[in-house]
């Protein structure tokens, strides 16, 4: 057996005085209250039209912007309690229900009708190009946030991260997107959805990792 | 573990955070057989339960405001061992592809015997970067351990061993040139 009191010795004599971390529902409070204005700011340049939310078919799409919000805040503060040692782990089965009911929304809210050639693919790309640039700042802010407290999960705390942040650029497409989808359209946001939480997978992990 | 002692865990963490560093030595050393217990659970090899120990009680010390001293500590404490316990085991299976610190040791090893002047061995050690000089001059020359030196440079323990194995590297190149000249 190691005798570890000089090491001990060292560490105690290193420390200095620390500032506790806020609880999760403050942090995640605060992470939405930057997070989307800089997502506004940021996709600014590719937000084209307002909503009309006055359209008959504008309530599925309400719902589906209410549930991207919920479960964009829901993920975040599951990143936030899973980066925290001794937490009770988890429990994704309401925001896996939540997620297939959002699914489930979307999906029941495609027209048949496509638009004339080429126009459905085009503005799929757009809504990819401004989800993106949605979440960059959110990712930066998201990171900057687990970076504090590290994680002994990176992998899993930055993928709900990633999924939280997903869902917050969804909620903000929400707001300046036709009322109902086609399918390339739709694909095309859930492609930007797993863009989003590979690259702040990638992009945080060595930022939140506990060394 | 007696109850009445880990009881005042949570309070001595409190001080410690609010900067009082006999409260934390005191909690840090009452720590050390918890840790060693839930290492235990994953660990069998003495030598890598003693490293797990180091770096668990160097994770504690770098996530210590994480702590909410109105939570139990034990499963905080658990928690941080088992992923600390969880890392060394990984590390220890990937030992064979990449250069680990035994690799690290070994390759140090050799140096006292090639070497036995002192004046040549600091003629080594000048040669190389400041930041590489010192840990080699913790980890091999004052018998520090990995968390040991990671904590006195502030520095990560995959930085220190990164900073060894680039010295290594650097030591051996000077040797063989030094050797092809006489």
């Amino acid at each position: 057996m190691r005798n570890h009191d000089r090491f001990i010795d060292q560490l105690s004599d290193s420390a200095r005085p620390v500032k506790r971390l806020c609880p999760t529902g403050w942090r995640v409070a605060a992470w939405i209250a930057l997070a989307l204005p800089c997502g506004m700011v940021s996709s600014w340049a590719l937000h084209s039209r307002f909503t009309d939310w006055s359209r008959p078919d504008a309530l599925p799409a309400l719902l589906s912007l209410l549930l991207s919000f919920i479960l964009g805040s829901g993920a975040m503060a599951g990143a936030f309690t899973l980066s925290l040692a001794g937490r009770p782990p988890v429990r994704l089965k309401w925001l896996g229900l939540l997620a297939l009911i959002w699914l489930a929304l979307n999906l029941g809210n495609m027209t048949a009708t496509l638009p004339p050639g080429g126009r459905q693919f085009g503005e799929g790309v757009h809504c990819y190009l401004f989800m993106l640039s949605a979440s960059l700042p959110m990712m930066v802010i998201a990171v900057a946030a687990l970076h504090r407290s590290r994680s002994l999960y990176p992998g899993k705390s930055l993928a709900l991260a990633g999924g939280g942040i997903a869902f917050m650029s969804s909620m903000l497409l929400s707001l300046c997107h036709q009322t109902h989808l086609h399918m390339l359209d739709f694909i095309m946001h859930l492609a930007a959805g797993i863009t989003i939480i590979a690259v702040t997978v990638l992009a945080g992990r060595r930022w939140i990792r506990l060394d | 573990m007696p109850i009445t002692e880990t009881q005042h865990w949570p309070a001595l963490m409190a001080r410690a955070q609010a900067g009082d560093r006999e409260a934390y030595n005191r909690l840090l050393k009452a720590m050390v057989p918890a840790i060693r217990a839930f290492a235990r659970q994953k660990i069998s090899d003495e030598a890598l339960l003693e490293d797990v120990i180091q770096e668990t009680l160097l994770a504690i010390h770098r996530v210590r405001h994480t702590y909410d001293p109105q939570r139990p500590v034990l499963p905080w404490v658990a928690a941080i061992t088992s992923a600390r316990a969880i890392d060394a085991l990984r590390q220890r299976g990937r030992s064979q592809e990449v250069q680990d610190e035994e690799a690290v040791n070994r390759q140090a090893a050799v140096l006292p015997e090639t070497d036995t002047d002192g004046h040549e061995l600091n003629g080594y050690l000048d040669s190389l970067p400041v930041r590489q000089r010192e840990i080699v001059e913790s980890v091999h020359l004052r018998e520090q351990s990995l968390a040991q030196a990671a904590a006195e440079s502030n520095l990560s323990i995959a930085a220190v061993k990164s900073l060894l194995h680039r010295a290594m590297l650097n030591l051996r190149k000077s040797g063989k040139s030094n050797h092809e000249k006489s």
